[in-house]
């Protein structure tokens, strides 16, 4: 099977007021389907940039990525919401919940956007469905500003699963959360990746959570310093 | 990143921007009512053309004028009376006024040789044989113009008139004769309508002696008029003015200042941060206050000169729209409408944004190291909320200066300003039972509606209330101008004969009959004075009534016919019978609820100093709407048929017979003849220019209720962005982003549409229902026009605003 993504001499660059600053330089990466892996490094080693530029959220500079099988460089802000559209799932640090509105709501949100000709009443059975999976069957019409950090991330979790993606791309998922919930945030994204076979990468400096992945790419000053195969 | 189309404004401009607006409202309506003012205040003597008048609507006695001379007063004499003349064959009624030589004793008169000629000055009048007049009818100066029985050569254009006044009928172009010329046009004859006026002027002393004096030798309905009495209809009319534009001014104003509150909360936040950095660095909480209060008194003296400059130019539209109300020129006014707008943009600026630096005051320096939101309480919010109320009372105060209509304008303001954040709150809440099929467009919509953040209800409420204004104003007006007349029957009569000498009546009647002209009855009236009932003098009756008051205090037509007329229906009692010789009168049912009267009560009245009496034989319903000639009290024949009198009949003349007119009135010179279509229309052209005075006051509102969409705009930018981004990550495209935003400003404008016209409909329906008795009139044009002004304009500043936000890179959810 071919892999999830594929990365070939990537490099950004952005402007500074000191001049053009390289953030990330020469990155080649390939991920495999059903594959975890961990992206670490100190603050300002590139590894969010790198995140972004294979999940198709900033453009590319130089180089190539192949996402789900499809060329990003040549391809617009549009043209690749819509690779991602259906297929990629998104973890964020700080949740990015939609407030006011309910887990429920909020879990419902990606699926009606990838429009998969299911109706109202299905989209909202599958969304509870992964709100039980998550733990949150309780506090599935509570507004998410009112549960705690721990719960907001698992909405998030629930969110990024909906969909059933090939793909999930985990942000410092821990990085607002004290480091009890922190744990079972980061057991219960393996435990779903476990489940669904969605291939994941997660971006942290925490170097604990790399335990349960499969790899560990290591970053430094924009650059891959060191690939580690944990399994 | 700049990441919108328009770059993001500063909040302090947005927030001198709003002051500007509140400057100009009050700077406006200030040098337009001073202007006023002074005219009544500074130049009574003008406007009496004299130090004293004597008003009657019966020829003065000599003797008044002979006591004048006495106490060494100078004098002259006027008289005033409605009558018809022709141009280009179409008969156009105009006001006549016939001036002794001695006219005007205070002030001056202005002529002008043609309608754009040189305006000279005149001390004097026209000189016998000579007819000045209105620059309304400039075109027939130096035409022949016949006026009853006389032919005369206009001489003059008249552009200024010390005397002229104003009154809302002012309806009719003045011509100007001498008074010795009055005679000879057969106009005045016994019971013409007509005001006599003896002016007077000299010594204070002299005038005082004089005025003690006279008081005997006045008659009822004959009144004084002096320095500080004088204009009393001008006095009322600024006074209806100031009240009539206070609460409008106050409702433009809370817009203008929801503006400055919430440009003010957004400056705050955007300063938070700042007074973090700050706050570590160790700078004191008294050093910081300084500072913000310089920045706004920077912001305000910014907004002094274009606030001022906004409002010198906005009272021309005013003066062009109301001035005719006052029919001279308004003098130029002092300073202190510039101070006073400048106070209340002070008081407003402190008041509405001091909160909000003292809140911002206290942002932690914790701040600087991770985003920790101000530090909000109960306290807090109260305190804004009583400085906000405090400020709004004390601006009312500075408009208004009287407490009692200052705090009823508050209570005013405060409900409406707070029921309609609260009903849209309850609308959206309810909307949102109703979720739609799909959550990111409906659901989703109303939970970023009821965001603080968005300031969406303030918004709206802003653009509802001037909406609903403008709505409101046009829909009574259109009531006023069509639905009324729609109403009315096709074939309504369209000009009344009046002043037909009694002894013409019959004669007229068969030129009507033998030109087959539809008209209505001849119809006798005789001015007359009720003076007492059941022998009680009327002065000693309390009328609760405004409209009976003013019957009593007045001279009035009343007429005799043998039959009853026609549309009229007794309701009590019986009608006179055939040539009844008993001394009784018919009193309409209305007329005689509010004056009290019942079947047997006794009424006297006096018709130029004699008097007689009779019992209320029947009580009559009648049909006003008929536009026939109608009384509210008609007395036997017997009674009345040897009084001086004038007859006056109603009749139908369509365009193609109007060439009759000339003939009638050069047979009938007295006759005026008054074209109710050309009334109509005049009360249509007021009615137009006093609700466009109205409206153009509301640009105010809508520039306001702009600058609170742009400040909510700016405020939820980063929460906007942020949502856009969310979406593109969740691989929403372009078309799902673009809707998911525009859907809100449209929804916002759906909203505020059908909320304004919902209630303009609703207020207007029942403002026609109870004052002019129409009928409800559901007007699809309305909703179209708020639905589509409303979505339009809001839809298109904030898509303008929010444009390359939809192509914000969602890294910026990685990177926040």
């Amino acid at each position: 099977m071919d892999d999830c993504i594929v990365v070939t001499n990537l490099t950004k660059t952005v402007k500074a007021p000191e001049g053009p600053l390289t953030i990330v330089q020469d990155i080649q990466l390939n991920v495999k389907p059903g594959e975890a892996m961990v992206i670490t490094g100190e603050s300002g080693s590139g590894k969010t940039t790198l995140l972004g530029l294979m999940a198709g959220l900033d453009s590319i500079d130089q180089g190539e990525v192949h996402l789900l099988g499809e060329t990003l460089s040549d391809k617009s802000e549009e043209q690749r919401a819509t690779i991602r559209n259906g297929r990629v799932g998104f973890v964020f640090q700080s949740f990015h919940l939609v407030t006011g509105a309910t887990a429920l709501e909020n879990v419902m949100l990606p699926l009606e956007l990838s429009s998969n000709g299911q109706n109202r009443q299905q989209i909202k059975q599958l969304a509870e469905q992964v709100l039980q999976q998550v733990g949150l069957q309780d506090r599935i019409n509570t507004l998410v500003e009112k549960l705690s950090g721990g719960e907001q991330q698992r909405v998030a979790i629930a969110r990024a699963y909906a969909i059933k993606p090939s793909l999930l791309f985990a942000d410092e998922p821990t990085g607002n959360l004290d480091s009890k919930t922190g744990e079972q945030i980061s057991s219960l994204l393996f435990d779903l990746r476990d489940q669904a076979g969605t291939s994941l990468i997660l971006v942290t400096h925490e170097e604990r959570l790399a335990e349960r992945a499969d790899r560990q790419v290591k970053m430094h000053q924009g650059k891959i310093i060191e690939r580690i195969e944990l399994s | 990143m700049n990441s919108t189309f328009i770059p993001r404004i500063h909040a302090w401009w947005l927030m001198c921007l709003a002051t500007v607006i509140t400057i100009a409202i009050v700077a406006a309506s200030q040098l337009f009512t001073q202007r006023i003012s002074i005219l009544l205040d500074h130049q009574a003597s003008e406007l009496l053309a004299a130090d004293m008048l004597i008003q009657s609507s019966e020829p003065l006695s000599r003797d008044l004028e002979i006591l004048a001379r006495d106490y060494a007063l100078e004098t002259a004499t006027t008289v005033t009376l409605r009558t018809a003349i022709f141009i280009n064959d179409e008969p156009q009624l105009v006001e006549l006024k016939a001036v002794s030589d001695a006219y005007p004793l205070r002030g001056t008169l202005e002529k002008k040789p043609t309608l754009l000629g040189q305006a000279e000055k005149s001390k004097q009048g026209p000189q016998t044989g000579e007819l000045w007049l209105d620059s309304k009818i400039a075109d027939q100066v130096n035409q022949r113009i016949e006026l009853g029985m006389q032919n005369f050569t206009a001489n003059w254009v008249i552009s200024y008139e010390p005397d002229r006044g104003g009154s809302l009928f002012n309806l009719a172009p003045r011509i100007m004769i001498n008074l010795q010329d009055l005679d000879a046009t057969g106009l005045l004859v016994p019971g013409s309508r007509a005001k006599y006026n003896l002016l007077v002027a000299g010594e204070s002393d002299n005038l005082q002696r004089y005025l003690t004096d006279i008081d005997s030798l006045l008659q009822n309905g004959q009144s004084v008029q002096t320095l500080e009495n004088a204009r009393p209809e001008m006095r009322n009319a600024l006074d209806r003015t100031r009240k009539f534009f206070s609460l409008s001014i106050v409702l433009t104003l809370v817009i203008a200042m929801i503006a400055i509150a919430i440009t003010a909360r957004y400056a705050a936040s955007q300063e938070a941060t700042r007074v973090a950095v700050m706050r570590t660095f160790g700078i004191s909480t008294r050093r910081l206050l300084g500072y913000f209060l310089r920045q706004i008194f920077k912001v305000w003296l910014w907004a002094i000169p274009f606030g001022m400059l906004g409002g010198y130019l906005a009272q021309f539209p005013l003066q062009w729209a109301l001035g005719f109300w006052f029919g001279t020129r308004l003098p130029e006014t002092n300073t202190m409408p510039y101070w006073m707008a400048a106070s209340v943009g002070f008081v407003s600026l402190i008041g509405f944004s001091l909160p909000h630096i003292l809140n911002v005051l206290d942002t932690p320096p914790m701040q600087v190291l991770r985003d920790i939101g101000q530090r909000t309480t109960r306290l807090k919010s109260a305190l804004v909320v009583v400085i906000s109320l405090i400020t709004l009372f004390i601006v009312l105060m500075l408009i208004v200066q009287q407490l009692v209509l200052a705090a009823m304008l508050f209570i005013v303001v405060i409900i409406i300003a707070g029921l309609i954040p609260l009903l849209l709150r309850v609308i959206i809440h309810f909307l949102q039972r109703f979720n739609g099929r799909h959550f990111w467009l409906s659901g989703y919509l109303f939970t970023r509606l009821l965001s603080r953040q968005r300031n969406a209800l303030f918004v709206m409420s802003g653009f509802s209330l001037t909406l609903f204004a403008i709505l409101l104003i046009s829909q009574v007006k259109d009531q006023l101008l069509y639905d009324w007349e729609r109403q009315l029957p096709q074939d309504k009569p369209n000009y009344f004969l009046v002043n037909i000498p009694l002894d013409e009546v019959t004669d007229l009647e068969q030129f009507i009959a033998q030109n087959k002209i539809p008209s209505s009855n001849a119809y006798a009236m005789v001015r007359t004075r009720l003076m007492s009932i059941n022998g009680v003098d009327v002065k000693q009756i309390n009328f609760k009534n405004e409209r009976a008051r003013h019957l009593i205090d007045h001279t009035f037509n009343i007429s005799y016919s043998e039959q009853l007329p026609p549309d009229n229906a007794i309701v009590e009692g019986e009608w006179f019978s055939g040539m009844s010789l008993v001394e009784g009168f018919s009193v309409e049912l209305g007329m005689a609820q509010k004056l009290g009267l019942k079947l047997g009560d006794t009424l006297q009245f006096s018709i130029a100093g004699s008097e007689f009496s009779g019992e209320v034989s029947n009580l009559r319903s009648v049909v006003w709407e008929n536009f026939q000639p109608n009384f509210y009290i008609l007395a036997s024949r017997s009674q009345l048929q040897d009084k001086p009198q004038t007859w006056m009949m109603s009749t139908y003349i369509d365009d193609s017979r109007k060439k009759l007119l000339k003939p009638l009135l050069q047979q009938f010179p007295t006759v005026t003849l008054l074209d109710i279509s050309e009334i109509m229309s005049r009360i249509k052209g007021i009615i137009q220019r006093a609700s466009l005075a109205l409206e153009f006051f509301f640009l105010f509102a809508i520039v306001s209720g702009v600058i609170v969409l742009l400040s909510a705009l700016n405020t939820a930018n980063h929460e906007r962005e942020m949502e856009v981004a969310l979406l593109q990550a969740l691989g929403a495209n372009r078309r799902q982003k673009i809707r998911s935003q525009i859907f809100e400003f449209l929804f916002m404008g759906l909203l505020v549409g059908c909320f304004a016209a919902f209630f303009a409909n609703i207020t207007g329906w029942v403002v026609g229902f109870w004052f002019f008795d129409l009928n409800f009139n559901f007007s699809l044009t309305l909703w179209l026009y708020s639905i589509l002004s409303a979505t339009g304009l809001i839809t298109f500043i904030g898509g303008l605003f929010i444009f390359r936000a939809f192509s914000i890179s969602p890294m910026r959810l990685l990177r926040s």
